[in-house]
C-alpha cells in the first residue's frame, strides 16, 4: 500500500498531440480514487503511465516515496483489472490466479494459500478449474479481480472494470468493489467514464477533459461546487441545466425569468464579474411552486412554464420544458458539443428538466407554476467557463419536501414527510 | 414447395461433393492399387490388383527388391524427414519472431518488409535455380542438407510471417499488457501468454512449411547430386528397374505411397490443434 503523487505527470506523443496536461495530485494512502471522463480525455492514458504502460514525457511520480518513472511495470507491484478482463483463455481460472505468483518464484504452498484465499473472496471456488470461455461475463471479470488481489500489490488499477457487464450485473459488481476495496484497504485509482460510478464509488474524484485534470475533489465537493461548466455538466444525472443568463444592474437575468440577485449571491461573485454569464441550475432546485412552503418562497422565484415531458418515477417526477435561450445559444451549444449532455430541443430552445415532487399536478401540454431556488444557482463564467460563485446550502438538501430531519420548512399542505397519496 | 427446394439443393451440394472427392481421391486411390500390384499385373490393367502383394514395398525378411531394401530410398526418406523438420523448425521460429515483432511494434518500413515478403513469395523459384547451382557450388553448399533447407526457408517465410500475423493481430493486446502488469518480462510475457495462444497459428504454418519442403522437387534435384541430401521425391527418378527394359512402376508408386503417409499423419496430427477460437473467453467477445 502506498501514496501515489503525481508531480505534473504529462504525456506527449512523438506526432505532438499531448494526451495529459500536468496531472499534478495526490492520491492517498488506502484511498479510492475515480479518474472520469468522457472518451479521449486522457484518463486511461494517466493511468497506464501510473502502472508503467506508457512512458511518462515530463513530471515525476512517486509511489511510496519513490519516483517510479523509469520503472518497468513488473517491477511497480501495482495490479491492474482491465476493461476486457484480459484474463488468459489458455490457462484455468486457477492458472490465472496463481500467474503472477509463479512469475515471482513464490512459495508453493503461499500460492496455493492465497489463491483460495482470493476465490473464497470472490466466491470462485467452484470454479478454479473451469477455462475462462466457459465462464459468464462477470465471473471473468472476478477472476480479474482475484489475479489482482493475491498479488497483494501497492495498489490497484481498474480501468472501466465494469463497462462490458449488463447493467445489473454492474450495480452488484459496483458494491462487490466498494466493499472489498473498503476490506482490503488498498490504494485503487479506477477509471471510468461514468459519473455514476465515480460518485457511488471514490473516496475522491479528478474529473478530466481533453488531458487536463479539471477538478480533483470528493463526490459531494465536485457535486455541489463543480468548478467549472464541464464538472458542473457532466457530474450529475440528470445533469444540471446550464443557461445563458446575464447581469443588469441587479438583476439576473435568465431565459424564463429574472430575479434581483440577493445580496448572499452578490458577495459570492468572488469580486469578478462577466456580463456574459451562464447560469447552473440542478434539476431537484425547481419545485412545483404550489408544494413550496412560503418560507422558500423567500429565497426563491416563481415563473410559468409548459411542460413538455413529464417522467414519473414513483418517489419522483421530472418535468421537461423548454426556454428560449436568446443570445447565449451559440456558447452553449459549444458546451453542449464537448459534454454532449446539454440538450437542445429542435425548435431552437433549450430544454430544461425539473425534479419534482411526485405529489405535483404537473400535466404535459399544461403550464405549470414552478419555482426556482435562487440561493442554489450557480454562475460561470462564459468565457472560460470558470464558476464565478457557487451556492450555499448542503447537499441533497430538497427545500420543499423534508426528507429525515430535514431543516427546511415543510411544503404543501397534505405532504407528509415522505412522498405517499396525498 | 419448399420442401422439393431444399430436396434438389441437397441432390445437388451431395452430386458436387462426390464428384470433388471422387476427383482428388481416385488418383490416389489408383496409386495404391498399383503399388500392390506384383511385377507381371501391371501391364495388364484392371484397376484393383488381381493378387495384391507388399513385394513393391519389400518384406524386410525376403530379398526382395521393393522399396524399403533400396538402400537409395531409404537414405532419401531420412533426408527427407530431416530437412522438412529443421526447415519447419526454422521457418516457423523466425517467422513467429518476425511476424510478432511486426504486428506489436511501430517501426519505419513495416510495409515494405510485409510487401517484400508477399513478392519473395510470389517469386518463381524456377528462376533462381542456375543462379543458386553455380553460387552453392562456390560456397560449397551444394548437394549438403544446409543447401535445402535455406531455400525452403526462404520460399516459406513469407507465408509464415503472413498466416502468423493474422494470428497474433487476433490476440487481444491486453493480454500481453497484463502479463507485464503481473510481473513478467516482454520475453515471458510473450512465452507463456502469447505463443500458447498463437500455437494455432505456429502449426498451421509449421504444415505449409513442411508440405513445401516435402513435396519440393524442384531444388532437390537441381542442388543435389548423391544420397547425402537428395530428398525422395527426386530419389524416385532415379529408380531403376531389374534390367534395363524393366520400368519400375510398382516401386515408384509404392514410394509414392510411402512418402504420402508423413504428411497424411502429420495433418491428421495437428489438424486438432488448428481449431479457431482458442482465444475465446480471453476478452469480453
Amino acid at each position: 500500500m502506498a501514496e501515489i503523487v503525481l508531480d505534473k505527470v504529462s504525456k506527449r506523443y512523438p506526432d505532438g498531440t499531448a494526451a495529459v496536461h500536468e496531472a499534478d495530485f495526490t492520491i492517498g494512502d488506502g484511498e479510492f480514487f475515480i479518474l472520469v471522463g468522457p472518451s479521449g480525455c486522457g484518463k486511461s492514458t494517466l493511468l497506464n503511465m501510473i502502472v508503467g504502460l506508457q512512458d511518462i514525457t515530463d513530471g515525476e511520480l512517486r509511489v511510496g516515496g519513490k519516483v517510479v518513472n523509469d520503472l518497468d511495470p513488473k517491477d511497480r507491484n501495482m495490479a491492474m483489472v482491465f476493461q476486457s478482463y484480459a484474463i488468459y483463455p489458455h490457462m484455468t481460472v486457477r492458472e490465472n490466479m496463481e500467474f503472477p505468483l509463479k512469475i515471482k518464484k513464490m512459495d508453493k504452498a503461499e500460492v496455493k494459500r492465497r489463491v483460495d484465499e482470493a476465490s473464497k473472496i470472490l466466491e470462485l471456488d467452484d470454479l478454479l478449474d473451469r477455462k475462462p470461455a466457459n465462464l459468464s461475463g462477470g465471473q471473468r471479470q472476478r477472476v480479474a479481480m482475484g489475479r489482482a488481489i493475491v498479488r497483494e500489490p501497492e495498489a490497484f488499477l481498474m480501468d472501466e472494470p465494469l463497462s462490458n457487464l449488463d447493467a445489473k450485473l454492474r450495480v452488484q459488481m459496483r458494491t462487490a468493489i466498494a466493499k472489498l476495496q473498503q476490506r482490503l484497504g488498498t490504494t485503487t485509482v479506477y477509471v471510468t467514464h461514468d459519473q455514476i460510478e465515480a460518485l457511488t464509488l471514490g473516496d475522491r474524484v479528478a474529473v478530466m477533459r481533453k488531458g487536463f485534470v479539471q477538478q480533483v475533489g470528493t463526490p459531494r465537493d465536485l457535486y455541489n461546487e463543480p468548478a467549472n461548466l464541464f464538472v458542473a455538466g457532466f457530474i450529475g444525472s440528470p445533469a444540471m441545466n446550464l443557461l445563458p443568463a446575464h447581469l443588469e444592474g441587479d438583476h439576473l437575468h435568465l431565459p424564463m425569468t429574472d430575479f434581483a440577485v440577493p445580496d448572499t449571491m452578490k458577495e459570492r461573485l468572488r469580486g469578478r464579474h462577466s456580463d456574459r454569464l451562464v447560469a447552473g441550475i440542478r434539476p431537484e432546485h425547481f419545485e412545483d411552486a404550489s408544494l413550496v412552503s412560503e418560507e422558500a418562497k423567500d429565497h426563491g422565484t416563481t415563473f410559468t412554464a409548459r411542460i413538455d415531458v413529464i417522467e414519473w418515477m414513483g418517489a419522483e417526477l421530472y418535468a421537461y420544458f423548454t426556454v428560449d435561450p436568446g443570445e447565449g445559444r451559440e456558447e452553449l451549444a459549444e458546451y453542449s458539443e464537448d459534454l454532449g449532455t446539454v440538450e437542445f430541443a429542435n425548435d431552437g430552445g433549450a430544454q430544461v428538466v425539473a425534479r419534482l415532487d411526485p405529489n405535483s399536478e404537473a400535466a404535459e401540454g399544461k403550464e405549470l407554476v414552478l419555482w426556482l431556488d435562487m440561493d442554489r444557482v450557480h454562475l460561470f463564467d462564459a468565457k472560460d467557463g470558470l464558476n464565478l460563485q457557487n451556492p450555499t446550502g448542503t447537499t441533497g438538501e430538497v427545500p420543499a419536501v423534508p426528507h429525515g430531519g430535514g431543516d427546511t420548512a415543510t411544503a404543501g399542505a397534505d405532504t407528509g414527510a415522505e412522498p405517499g397519496p396525498a | 414447395m419448399n420442401d422439393t427446394r431444399s430436396t434438389r439443393d441437397r441432390a445437388f451440394w451431395t452430386a458436387g461433393i462426390v464428384v470433388v472427392i471422387v476427383y482428388a481421391l481416385v488418383p490416389v486411390a489408383w496409386i495404391v492399387s498399383l503399388s500392390l500390384k506384383p511385377a507381371g499385373e501391371i501391364s495388364q490393367g484392371g484397376f484393383l490388383p488381381k493378387n495384391p502383394s507388399f513385394e513393391n514395398y519389400g518384406n524386410p525378411f525376403r530379398g526382395d527388391t521393393g522399396v524399403f531394401q533400396d538402400g537409395q530410398f531409404r537414405a532419401a526418406l531420412v533426408n527427407s524427414l530431416s530437412i522438412a523438420a529443421i526447415a519447419t523448425l526454422l521457418a516457423v521460429a523466425l517467422a513467429t519472431f518476425a511476424a510478432y515483432a511486426i504486428v506489436r511494434l511501430d517501426f519505419p518500413g513495416k510495409v515494405l518488409i510485409m510487401s517484400g515478403a508477399l513478392a519473395i513469395a510470389m517469386f518463381p523459384p524456377v528462376a533462381i535455380i542456375g543462379p543458386l547451382f553455380n553460387m552453392w557450388r562456390s560456397l560449397g553448399l551444394f548437394d549438403t542438407k544446409l543447401g535445402l533447407i535455406i531455400p525452403y526457408m526462404t520460399f516459406t517465410l513469407p507465408m509464415a510471417i503472413w498466416t502468423l500475423s493474422a494470428f497474433f493481430r487476433e490476440i487481444p493486446w491486453d493480454l500481453d499488457k497484463a502479463a507485464r502488469v503481473d510481473g513478467a518480462t516482454p520475453f515471458q510475457a510473450f512465452r507463456k501468454v502469447i505463443a500458447p495462444l498463437a500455437a494455432p497459428g505456429m502449426f498451421t504454418s509449421a504444415i505449409l512449411v513442411f508440405v513445401f519442403a516435402w513435396n519440393d522437387f524442384l531444388f532437390a534435384t537441381a542442388l543435389t547430386s548423391t544420397n547425402k541430401a537428395r530428398t525422395v521425391p527426386a530419389a524416385i527418378t532415379f529408380f531403376t528397374g531389374s534390367s534395363q527394359f524393366d520400368f519400375p512402376t510398382g516401386q515408384i508408386a509404392a514410394a509414392s505411397v510411402v512418402v504420402t503417409i508423413p504428411i497424411i499423419v502429420m495433418i491428421l496430427i495437428f489438424q486438432r490443434r488448428i481449431v479457431a477460437g482458442l482465444t475465446s473467453g480471453a476478452v469480453k467477445g
